[in-house]
């Protein structure tokens, strides 16, 4: 393992990994959700050494018991993370210091039936507003604000919803285990999809992962269990802009960089990470993605492929961290954005 | 190291008979001489009770998981001479199906390999073995009998292993898979059984024991297509039989014991057999490198008084 | 069974201890015992004497395998990735592959020696019971650390000409680390006054003597006092003119022993002449450096372990032994210390020996397989295994049955299960048939999980296990009432009957609700409905009740004519299709052809059967085919 590649091992699988953001420096403090193990935790964790040429080396702040697998994992903001379980839960979760203090997680409000006691498998974040979907084929429109939901869509879809992400601050997409895409106005009350594309012509293959461009919000990304990583331009939907086929199963994440989205980052069930990099030569950084010529990206490993999923991936700046079944955390350094 | 993970505390009123765990070793049902069945949640080391199934009238001696393919099934085989399969539906048991066709006590149930369908194998004291197969097209169940299996009484049955003659390496060559049977019983023998024509019809009786068979039980198959039994007797002798053909079948007594044996049972992936009997002991065998089978643990029977756990 | 291995276990409980008890095996390493006592058919129907006395119970009784401790957990885990990775190398053969095989060693080596730096750490922080376990955690890695780093010298490490005795040094050094560390605190100058004044100042020299750090020892005499005396700048001169002997230093060993024997001669008369006697100790080094018989027995006491003094003996007196002339030697120094053999002395001293029972010793340490196995397979490829076998196909079998045993070890945990899977491709083919065994028990409560148990399935080509798996979990969609869902999972399975019998369940809830469920899945079937027959039927009847419902009565028409030619149409269907059908027939604008309706009728005839519960329908059906009929024949004798 290279110089810049940071391995840490933590006795669970990860299912994920985030960055807590921080407003006024880089961030040193990240969370992990486990899963498959007899106990399953949410541990928050600080990095030591970035300053100096020292071994990097985190370690674990709080912890806290997590009942079922942590199926997803986000932070809204500085002080508040949200949790989603395999048992249909949804958790918001407060990062707070206290008297002695010492930095503590602690549950806010918990969704209890978000899911019918079905597996909630994801969720996204806008601003104050979150959208969980799950094997109900529910989609639960909630605030970090208010315990009670916002909208309830009940039976969404016919199969299980693997992925969302919102388009606008009323408009989401989702993914199922049978491979469609589907728009929902949030607006209007009929409780249809008002959009429904296919992710990879009619076979099934299910979509397992979504990302959104952070600037240009029609620009969408989705992985799926053959480990084809697509990309849509939502003006134009059903015709994918790029199809990236470098994973060998089944994409687990997939990421723009948060600040230069001409860079997308995706891990794999295989164990590969790839680094996908959006502006060749003389392309400018806007119309990236967009060019539909072939070569039109170049593709890095980004660490040597390991024997294990990896399941979650999270970007800062150059830094980007990767959790894996082998019950390892890596933080890779000087990841190659800015030459 | 070996250690006690937890107890169960059943609050069945008699002796317990039988202890299996589900497919997944998530659930644990339990059979006793006080006429019940439980049905326990183990999963993560917790045990709650799920259900409490009444419906035999006399002691119940085995019961039997199916394969979860058929939902969550579980039959139930009892001294009233009638064999129960019940069916879990939103969490609770009900009876699905009653099958009172023997004459006398029913001592063994055991469902057959998925890959042959929903199929349930039942001993008897009256001698016989009945095959239970469960019809989809009509949702019935259709019974063959095999009269006579074993004169004075059938003790134990076991199913062999569905192998297609080269599991797994060559998935274009898909013979025909073979239904088998073992048996044991108060003759002293032990028969295997196999389905030719729709009928089933004795395919070789393996005499070497000198008193009643207790128990049997096929190896599941762990790499090429060799069948392992073993059988256990009153005679205080546990017999590993191995054959490469069902046709010719080679005996290895692996120990005379202290005292009857009772029953035997394989681990999940064969490669150890747990034997109990009236000595009060469940020792563990297993088979080294040069095909010896040697003792590697045993539990024994202990007080509850200084609650001491020891392992020597 | 009078093995002295075997262990015992009793069950703490009354009822077992009047009763007697009787055991089942239950999932992976757990056995449930229970108080049993027999009694049959021909016993008594009767409460039996044991009845409500204590509650009877089930005990689960398990193999504990302390690899599965949290602290240990980075062992299994980080070294899975080395033994993977020892396997595609090993496949591949480079031309350099037995350099790899000794860098996998020192990796191996260096996962052992981070796990016992956690365990050192932990150990501070825990207290009780738990203090024990990890103090015993301890104690059994230093030995495996010991023992690995012995075998790799002896067993992997290519050294020329097998002349190990630097390596044995510095085995020995890494282990009893304590001169060295003592020997760097002295000449880093931090202690105060002359060094000779300090107690443990001839103790070192002397320890950093018998552990060959010849520099070392001359740097610490050169801050003597006296360094500067005549029989101090001798000694300095005798050590510095040593000979050692180095494979890449160019002497061969006849010329190098001749140049030892000249040294040796040569110091041995200066002690002769008394040179040294003014400072005793310089004349105990000078004795020992000769090999003196009476000035080891002296210091031999100073060695902690006779491994120990090994290395420093042969360091003066055999500096060119072999590897496999160990043996002997090891022994001469066990009596000569009069060394009380414990486990890992005697695991050492196998190895020395090359004797087979090294694999016996190694795999009664406690912890569970992963030393032996990790060891063995690495042995194995270095070819040294089949000097302890028969043969090599023996030897193979040798390491398939650790490595068998150590990947159904992992797979039997919740969490570890799919490490085992990595061992047990290993080992074909008796690990792909314990795959078959244990894979489709891996409990599943999402679909996550269940992809990745799919996954690992296809990966190996078992699909029949890949579509079980499929199967069940659309059998649990269905339990759960989300039928399209279920739908995806048959269609996963490949379970064409699974499929029909999902379509019916569609097609029934259409007949008894009059609403088709799960549309946004039925629209976009595709070629999926080619499943089964009748799944074929109700993507195509969807398409009729679409366009139907889209008032495109024309095509509804169409569609209709080739479901009923189509011959799928489920029995109890035939009523809701017919009825159907009448509200084309009975349509103000022509939309069925003669022809077309012949077939309609030719339909209603052959399945006349299905229909004889609703005769209401029949004479309406038989009135609108016959006025359809004449509208047809009309219009088509007008236009054509």
């Amino acid at each position: 393992m290279g110089r810049n590649i940071h391995c840490t091992y933590i006795s669970e699988k990860i299912n994920k990994i985030r960055w807590r953001p921080n407003p006024f420096n880089d961030p040193k403090q990240f969370v992990t959700g486990s899963w498959d193990n007899d106990e399953n935790h949410i541990r928050l964790w600080e990095v030591k050494g970035f300053e100096e040429d020292t071994d990097i080396n985190p370690f674990e702040i709080n912890v806290l018991p997590f009942d079922g697998d942590v199926t997803e994992l986000k932070c809204v903001n500085p002080d508040y993370l949200i949790a989603t379980s395999n048992e249909g839960k949804v958790y918001l979760i407060k990062i707070a210091t206290n008297i002695t203090e010492e930095i503590c997680l602690s549950h806010e409000i918990v969704w209890d039936d978000a899911h019918q006691g079905m597996p909630c498998t994801s969720f996204a974040v806008y601003d104050k507003d979150i959208a969980t979907v799950g094997e109900d084929g529910r989609i639960n429109l909630l605030s970090i604000m208010n315990k009670a939901p916002t909208r309830v869509i009940d039976d969404a879809d016919s199969c299980t919803v693997n992925c969302v992400e919102f388009l606008k601050f009323n408009e989401l997409i989702t993914g199922n285990s049978r491979g469609q895409m589907k728009i929902w106005d949030l607006r209007a009350d009929e409780e249809k999809a008002s959009q429904i594309f296919m992710l990879s012509g009619d076979s099934i293959v299910a979509a397992t992962c979504l990302a959104q461009h952070p600037t240009q919000r029609h620009l969408t990304a989705a992985g799926d269990e053959h480990g084809s990583i697509t990309l849509w331009d939502l003006r134009q939907n059903t015709y994918p802009l790029n199809v990236m086929t470098s994973h060998t199963e089944s994409v687990t994440e997939v990421q723009f960089h948060p600040d230069r989205p001409e860079h997308i980052f995706s891990c794999g069930q295989a164990g590969d990470v790839f680094h996908w990099s959006g502006i060749k030569q003389g392309a400018c950084e806007e119309s990236a993605w967009y060019t539909s010529t072939t070569n039109k990206y170049d593709i890095f490993m980004l660490m040597p492929q390991l024997h294990t999923t990896i399941n979650s991936i999270d970007l800062n700046r150059d830094r980007l961290l990767c959790g894996s079944d082998n019950e390892a955390m890596y933080m890779i350094e000087g990841v190659n954005i800015y030459s | 190291m070996t250690s006690l993970l937890n107890s169960i505390d059943t609050g069945h009123e008699d002796m317990i008979h039988d202890a299996e765990v589900d497919y997944y070793g998530l659930r644990l049902a339990t059979c006793s001489s006080d006429h019940s069945v439980k049905v326990y949640d183990i999963k993560n080391g917790a045990h709650n009770l799920i259900d409490d199934l009444k419906g035999h009238f006399g002691p119940v001696w085995q019961i039997a998981w199916s394969h979860p393919m058929f939902g969550n099934l579980l039959a139930s085989c009892s001294y009233d001479r009638k064999v129960i399969i019940w069916k879990e539906t939103q969490g609770k048991w009900s009876k699905y199906y009653e099958y009172a066709n023997h004459d006398s006590s029913v001592n063994s149930v055991q469902f057959a390999p998925a890959e042959f369908g929903l199929i349930l194998a039942c001993g008897s004291s009256d001698g016989s073995i009945s095959i239970l197969t469960y019809q989809s097209e009509t949702n019935n169940w259709d019974a063959k009998k095999i009269q006579n299996a074993h004169t004075i009484g059938c003790n134990a049955v076991s199913w062999c292993p569905a192998i297609t003659p080269e599991p797994a390496f060559d998935s274009n060559h898909v013979g025909p898979m073979q239904k088998r049977l073992v048996s044991g019983g108060c003759d002293n023998l032990v028969k295997i059984w196999k389905e030719e024509d729709d009928k089933w019809v004795e395919e070789k009786k393996l005499e070497v024991h000198s008193d009643w068979v207790r128990d049997v039980a096929w190896a599941p198959s762990v790499g090429l297509s060799r069948h392992t039994v073993a059988s256990c007797s009153q005679d205080r002798r546990v017999v590993i039989w191995t054959s490469e053909d069902c046709q010719s079948w080679s005996s290895n007594i692996l120990q005379t014991f202290d005292d009857v044996v009772w029953n035997v049972s394989w681990s999940l992936n064969g490669n150890i057999l747990a034997v109990s009997g009236g000595d009060n002991k469940i020792s563990l065998w297993k088979q080294n490198l040069d095909g010896a089978w040697k003792c590697i643990s045993d539990v024994t029977k202990g007080q509850a008084t200084n609650n001491e756990q020891r392992a020597l | 069974m009078e093995d002295e291995n075997l262990k015992t276990f009793l069950i703490p409980n009354d009822l077992c201890k009047s009763a007697g008890i009787a055991g089942t095996w239950m999932s992976g390493n757990k056995i449930g015992v229970f108080p049993y006592h027999n009694i049959n058919h021909s016993s008594k129907d009767a409460p039996s004497q044991y009845t409500k006395n204590v509650p009877s119970s089930v005990f689960h009784v398990k193999h504990e395998v302390v690899l599965f401790h949290p602290i240990l957990r980075r062992l299994v885990t980080e070294s899975m990735g080395i033994f993977l990775n020892l396997q595609t190398v090993v496949e591949n053969k480079p031309s350099d592959y037995k350099q790899h095989l000794q860098q996998f060693s020192v990796q191996y080596r260096s996962v052992i020696r981070a796990s016992l730096e956690n365990l050192r750490d932990e150990v501070l922080r825990a207290t009780g019971e738990e203090r024990e376990t990890l103090q015993n955690f301890i104690t059994i890695f230093y030995s495996v650390e010991c023992i690995w780093h012995l075998c790799e010298i002896l067993y992997i490490e290519n050294i020329p000409g097998h002349v190990v005795i630097k390596h044995l040094l510095e085995w020995v050094r890494f282990h009893f680390p304590k001169y060295e560390r003592k020997a760097a605190f002295l000449l880093s100058g931090e202690s105060i006054g002359s060094l000779e004044s300090r107690q443990d100042y001839w103790e070192t020299v002397i320890g950093c003597l018998l552990q060959g750090r010849v520099e070392v020892v001359r740097a610490l005499l050169s801050c003597h006092s006296a360094a500067n005396s005549t029989h101090f700048k001798l000694a300095d001169q005798i050590l510095k003119s040593m000979p050692t002997y180095g494979v890449y230093e160019g002497v061969s060993v006849q010329e190098f022993n001749l140049r030892w024997k000249h040294w040796l001669v040569d110091t041995q008369s200066k002690i002769d002449s008394k040179l040294f006697i003014s400072e005793k100790n310089l004349h105990l080094m000078m004795r020992l450096i000769v090999g003196e018989e009476m000035a080891w027995s002296e210091v031999q006491s100073q060695c902690e372990a006779w491994y120990e003094l090994l290395a420093a003996w042969l360091f003066y007196t055999e500096p060119t032994v072999k590897s496999f002339e160990l043996g002997a030697f090891a022994k001469r120094c066990i009596s000569r210390m009069g060394t009380r053999m414990h486990h890992l002395d005697r695991v050492l001293l196998a190895a020395m020996e090359g004797d087979v029972q090294i694999i016996k010793e190694i795999q009664h340490m406690t912890e569970n397989g992963w030393f032996v196995t990790h060891l063995m397979d690495l042995l194995y490829h270095c070819e040294q295994l089949e000097k302890w076998q028969t043969d090599k196909e023996d030897s193979l079998k040798l390491r398939h049955s650790f490595v068998f045993e150590y990947g159904n070890t992992l797979a039997g945990h919740k969490s570890l299960w799919q490490l085992g899977l990595n061992y047990l491709d290993h080992c074909f083919p008796d690990g792909l048939a314990a795959i078959e065994l244990l894979l489709p028990r891996v409990p599943i409560n999402d679909e996550s999980k269940a992809h990745r148990v799919i996954q690992e399935a296809q990966k190996r080509g078992l699909s029949h296990i890949a579509h079980s798996v499929a199967k069940i979990e659309g059998l649990k969609s269905l339990r759960n009432d989300r039928m399209g869902n279920a739908l995806v999972w048959a269609l996963r399975s490949q379970d064409s009957n699974f499929a029909s019998f999902l379509a019916d369940k569609f097609l029934k809830k259409y007949v008894d609700t009059g609403i088709l469920p799960n549309v946004d899945l039925l629209s976009y079937l595709g070629s999926c409905m080619m499943a089964s027959d009748r799944l074929i039927f109700l993507g195509k009847y969807y398409q009729f009740n679409k366009l139907h419902k889209d008032k495109s009565y024309r095509e509804a028409a169409k569609a209709l004519v080739s479901l009923i030619a189509s011959k799928f149409t489920p029995k109890f269907f035939w009523s809701t299709l017919l009825s159907e059908a009448l509200t084309l027939l009975e349509c103000d604008e022509l939309l069925l052809s003669s022809n077309d309706v012949f077939n309609l009728l030719n339909a209603v005839e052959e399945r006349l059967d299905c229909l004889c519960e609703l005769d209401e329908l029949e004479p309406l059906i038989r009135l609108g085919i016959a006025r359809n009929l004449s509208r047809a024949l009309t219009y088509e004798a007008q236009y054509t």
